[in-house]
């Protein structure tokens, strides 16, 4: 978006955790028509705490300069002391806080209305698909709804899995961004249990500070009784003490939670990594995929078919995969990242193949049918 | 409108070629199918003889005919007849048949020219009714060059799994489709 169309946004009177949650909240993706004021200058919009003590002048202030408060409050009475005040009420919900900063940067940046357009200037009307009614598609539709700005929700749970690092270049920027250490998590103590219990032909016991998790080799699941949330810290969070590994026998009694092992370890591994990278990872090396994944089975997102579609009919690295698709970088190092986990591509060159056969590169086939796929496609995952 | 855009399913007897063609087409499937006399009568009580047919319709009445071949190997001078103009192949295997393995290299083998001028998706159906093999079985199958053929484990009865198999197919032709 120009950086012309953006709020700029003062936190006022507010506490610290309040400011500093907002602040961070302003700061990511899932606020997308504003940001924090740099400087006095040019201010479009404060927060203000109704409930604590402010600085009444300042209401004054906002309407001389034509300014917006949105103003947050316990009271469920409270009605806006400005014209130029939005209300929103505690305890804060992202979803409103979003609308009420939309309303403002509408105002703020409407265009001046132009004449009812004509046949000839509509619209067309866009073929974007909409896939709410495919349960695989989960995480495809929150991703493809990134954009949406009318949907929070949608969009945060997209950065859940994708996170929201921006591109880069690699031969320009500090890459530290992009990369993270799987020794620090947990996915890759789970990524190890899986590898042993297949080659040692036995159950594995995974054990974390917050509880130990088996993996059933016979059955490719994993059983736990761990809680939701605590779960979601394990994959989430930086391990404080490594899990360790213990070979179990085969009765090993399952516990409550039962989970496919495969699916789990991909997901593990999309939400730890958020379109991070393995450290290290060379970004202009070629992907060799070495099997696709079993997509009717895992959990797809959006992009992550045509990006396994190039790198099975081509040698590319990963920021050129981005690039040939015109797509963000996250969402081609968020596949990479579950893809090589779970051994199913890797980083190479040509010479780390082993026949020469390996080394033909079959271009894609030259397509006129473009439109054509394009509706069968949205025909296929319309909304019935 | 009339056109002449098609999509092959092929596979064995049993498969689910049938099965699949029905949960994407848009009309009832014609089907044309006969009390088996050979050895299919030991997998099941009719077969394909000659062809299925159905047909996804697009908005604008653009027909994508979906032709399942028979699944005898008898009948393999119809493939050929059947491939000619098509978008690619949906090539369904039985996981439940104990020549799983070896009817997707024949398969491959069979279609090697369709499919390299188009593409190809395998389907591994009834995986979990009795698993003959692991994903990583058929896989070891394939050639490790390029390019890497796509293969998933499907319930042919699936509308979201079929789906996602044309999806697939339709990607790895033009990987920059857009939506």
């Amino acid at each position: 978006m120009n950086k012309k169309t953006i709020a700029n946004i003062v936190l006022s009177n507010l506490d610290t955790l309040t400011e500093q949650t907002l602040a961070y909240y302003i700061n990511s993706n899932l606020c997308k028509n504003a940001k924090l004021a740099l400087s006095q200058n040019n201010i479009h919009l404060y927060i203000l705490d109704l409930d604590r003590k402010f600085d009444e002048n300042l209401i004054q202030n906002v309407e001389l300069h034509q300014q917006y408060i949105i103003g947050i409050h316990l009271d469920s009475e409270k009605t806006p002391l400005s014209k130029r005040m939005t209300l929103v009420k505690k305890p804060l919900n992202v979803s409103e806080l979003t609308k009420a900063i939309d309303k403002v940067h509408q105002k703020l940046f409407k265009p001046p209305a132009l004449p009812t357009p004509n046949k000839d200037t509509k619209p067309k009307q866009s073929a974007k698909i909409k896939h709410k009614d495919q349960s695989h598609r989960n995480l495809y539709n929150a991703i493809d709804e990134e954009n949406k700005e009318d949907d929070i929700h949608l969009r945060y749970k997209a950065q859940r899995y994708v996170g929201n690092t921006k591109d880069v270049n690699p031969e320009k920027d500090d890459l530290q961004k992009i990369y993270i250490n799987a020794e620090n998590y947990f996915f890759s103590s789970l990524i190890k249990a899986l590898s042993l219990g297949q080659e040692k032909r036995t159950n594995i016991g995974i054990k974390t500070g917050l509880g130990t998790l088996i993996f059933h080799y016979p059955e490719n699941v994993i059983s736990h009784n761990i809680e939701k949330n605590k779960l979601k810290l394990l994959k989430t969070t930086p391990l404080i003490n490594q899990a360790s590994l213990i070979s179990l026998n085969s009765s090993t009694a399952m516990k409550n939670h039962v989970i496919d092992a495969t699916n789990f370890a991909w997901d593990t591994t999309i939400q730890t990594n958020k379109g991070r990278l393995p450290k290290g990872t060379n970004l202009l090396e070629p992907v060799i995929l070495l099997v696709w994944p079993n997509f009717t089975k895992l959990r797809i997102f959006r992009h992550a078919i045509p990006i396994t579609a190039v790198w099975s009919r081509q040698r590319i690295s990963l920021v050129e995969t981005a690039k040939l698709l015109d797509i963000p970088q996250r969402y081609v190092f968020s596949l990479y990242s579950a893809m090589n986990a779970l051994a199913y591509a890797k980083i190479g060159k040509f010479e780390d193949e082993i026949t020469p056969k390996n080394k033909t590169v079959k271009p894609l086939p030259q397509q006129n049918n473009s439109t054509l796929f394009s509706k069968i496609m949205s025909h296929l995952f319309k909304r019935k | 409108m009339k056109s002449n855009h098609k999509i092959i399913f092929s596979g064995p007897v049993g498969a689910g070629k049938t099965t699949a063609i029905t949960s994407i087409s848009d009309i009832p499937t014609v089907r044309t199918e006969e009390a088996a006399s050979d050895e299919t009568k030991d997998l099941k009580d009719t077969t394909t003889v000659a062809l299925d047919y159905g047909a996804i319709i697009l908005q604008d009445d653009t027909r994508i005919h979906l032709y399942g071949t028979p699944g005898q190997k008898r009948f393999d001078f119809m493939w050929e007849i059947l491939t000619n103009g098509g978008i690619g192949l949906l090539l369904l295997i039985d996981g439940s048949d104990s020549n799983a393995i070896n009817n997707l290299k024949f398969f491959l083998s069979s279609f090697k020219n369709f499919i390299n001028k188009t593409s190809v998706v395998v389907g591994i159906t009834k995986q979990d009714v009795n698993k003959k093999y692991n994903l990583q079985d058929y896989q070891e199958v394939l050639d490790k060059g390029l390019p890497v053929v796509p293969i998933f484990e499907i319930d042919a009865r699936s509308k979201k799994d079929v789906s996602l198999m044309v999806e697939t197919l339709l990607y790895t032709l033009d990987p920059k489709i857009s939506i």
